[in-house]
């Protein structure tokens, strides 16, 4: 079975309560942050801090909007993180979560260059990576990941995949909004419902295909280039050798 | 967010790509050039080993757990554990060539084996960083050529500055010039496929890029190099300068690409 947090932010009263579940339920240690203008606190995930809760402002006066939503690993189905960390760290379970190995993974950083959702994070005490695992421990289990076990509004839901898509999608037309996570990367385990557009959020613009087409796309590509330059030096070799004979 | 990956990557792309160049470069003295630079061969070999060797070593240095370096040998789809066994099976084998060479003998068969191993050293960089789409500057085919065609020029510059023969350093400004010409070019392709040249261009790394990389790295040799092929005199210190002007432009770019990526 393939499962699928659903994050409806229409029903996000931004109590941080996920934030803390998480922290909670891995013993993160706790964050050194400051007073600053944004509600967003800490204002980014980081190796201790798997999942935030966000607040995006838009507008002025009278015209003043905001979403909050949970932003933490969106969980894709082909995961490029997996699919360029050189330890087999990173896998992709059945059930959906993508989880990273620490007791395999060097710290090389490459799956923070591939992720398209800029979410892994390096310890740099620890020097290896970090983020959601979407809690496997506890899923397994038949238990709900414990940022959605605490969420108190239905804000966040979890569920078999299908069906969370379902919901999504009947609840952005109800609100006239968009899912985000459904198609982008080729889809993932995570599904934000949202009224505002996804980049008005933030949320990063990534492409529809997944890694597996953008990778081997590039390496046939770079390999079809091989010819006309191999071409090019042959021709300029040939030239200068004419050249010194003379 | 501090940039995942910073100048020690950068140095150790630089330097797997100088020996592999380096290799390539014997090779071809021994093959393409028919044969009269012997001298070009050999130092071109005993430079590789030593030059690729370092470059794995600060790849593992640079790890978050280096005690565990032993593990990147694990995914065969990943491009950093091909370019890991590509880092080893080059290095050990080109200094298994330098040894050979060393005691007098010429395994010139080694070449067919160690050449492709070289191409596969002085490119997979370029793979891989060029299949990560979401890192725009990187993503475009002709990174790999790049980094080929300066692998090329910095192993051609690195065997120039180790000092042979007059007759010799006068036959490798052709050579040299040849090479730069190719650098250009692919240094015009790769800005005209990536996305957001704009990065090298008007950015931050601008004059790292323009000055460095295009005008002290390649255009400045290149043109003394076309200057020299007029004259029948070798200026040896000129030529030696224009030799650490390319070694340094060569890192300059994989500098700048690695961090303009990373904006």
């Amino acid at each position: 079975m393939v499962y699928a947090i659903l994050m409806d932010t229409t029903k996000c009263t931004g109590c941080r309560g996920c934030q803390v579940a998480c922290k909670s339920w891995y013993e993160l240690p706790p964050e050194k942050t400051s007073l600053t203008a944004s509600w967003t606190n800490p204002p980014d995930l980081s190796s201790n801090t798997w999942t935030h809760v966000r607040l995006v402002e838009m507008g002025e006066g009278e015209g003043l909007r905001w979403t909050f939503y949970r932003w933490a690993c969106m969980h894709c189905d082909d995961p490029a993180c997996a699919r360029v960390c050189p330890t087999k760290a990173i896998n992709k379970f059945a059930e959906g979560p993508v989880v990273i190995d620490q007791s395999r993974c060097v710290g090389c950083r490459y799956c923070i260059q591939a992720c398209p959702f800029q979410i892994p994070r390096r310890d740099p005490e620890a020097g290896i990576v970090y983020k959601c695992t979407m809690c496997p421990d506890r899923i397994t289990q038949g238990e709900k990941p414990n940022c959605v076990e605490t969420c108190p509004t239905g804000a966040l839901e979890f569920g078999e995949k299908d069906e969370m898509r379902a919901k999504a999608r009947e609840r952005a037309a109800k609100v006239g909004g968009y899912v985000y996570g459904e198609k982008e990367v080729g889809g993932t385990s995570t599904l934000i419902v949202t009224v505002e557009p996804p980049e008005a959020l933030g949320l990063p613009k990534v492409p529809m295909e997944t890694s597996a087409k953008w990778v081997t796309d590039m390496l046939a590509s770079s390999l079809g280039l091989g010819m006309p330059v191999a071409l090019a030096l042959g021709a300029a070799y040939y030239l200068k050798e004419r050249r010194e004979i003379k | 967010m501090n940039p995942a990956w910073g100048w020690p990557v950068a140095f150790a792309i630089f330097a797997a790509g100088l020996g592999a160049g380096a290799y390539l470069v014997s090779a071809a003295a021994l093959y393409l050039w028919k044969g009269r630079w012997e001298k070009v061969a050999r130092v071109g070999v005993y430079l590789s080993g030593p030059a690729i060797a370092l470059a794995a070593l600060v790849f593992i240095l640079d790890l978050g757990r280096p005690d565990r370096a032993l593990n990147v040998y694990s995914n065969p789809l990943s491009v950093m554990s091909v370019g890991a066994w590509l880092l080893t099976a080059t290095s050990v084998l080109a200094i298994i060539h330098g040894a050979l060479l060393w005691t007098g003998r010429t395994a010139r068969r080694l070449y067919a084996l160690g050449s492709p191993l070289a191409f596969g050293t002085a490119m997979y960089t370029g793979f891989l960083m060029g299949i990560l789409l979401p890192k725009g500057l990187w993503y475009t085919p002709a990174l790999p050529w790049l980094f080929l065609a300066s692998s090329l020029s910095t192993g051609l510059a690195a065997v120039g500055l180790l000092g042979l023969e007059d007759g010799v350093m006068k036959r490798l400004e052709g050579d040299h010039a040849l090479l730069l010409v190719l650098e250009l070019a692919l240094v015009a392709l790769y800005l005209a496929t990536t996305g957001f040249p704009g990065a090298l261009i008007t950015g931050p790394l601008a004059f790292l890029f323009l000055g460095g990389v295009l005008v002290l790295g390649i255009l400045v040799p290149l043109l003394y190099s076309l200057y020299a092929l007029r004259t029948e005199a070798l200026n040896r210190a000129a030529l030696t300068g224009t030799f650490a002007l390319v070694l340094l432009g060569g890192f300059l770019l994989r500098y700048s690409i690695l961090m303009g990526g990373q904006l």
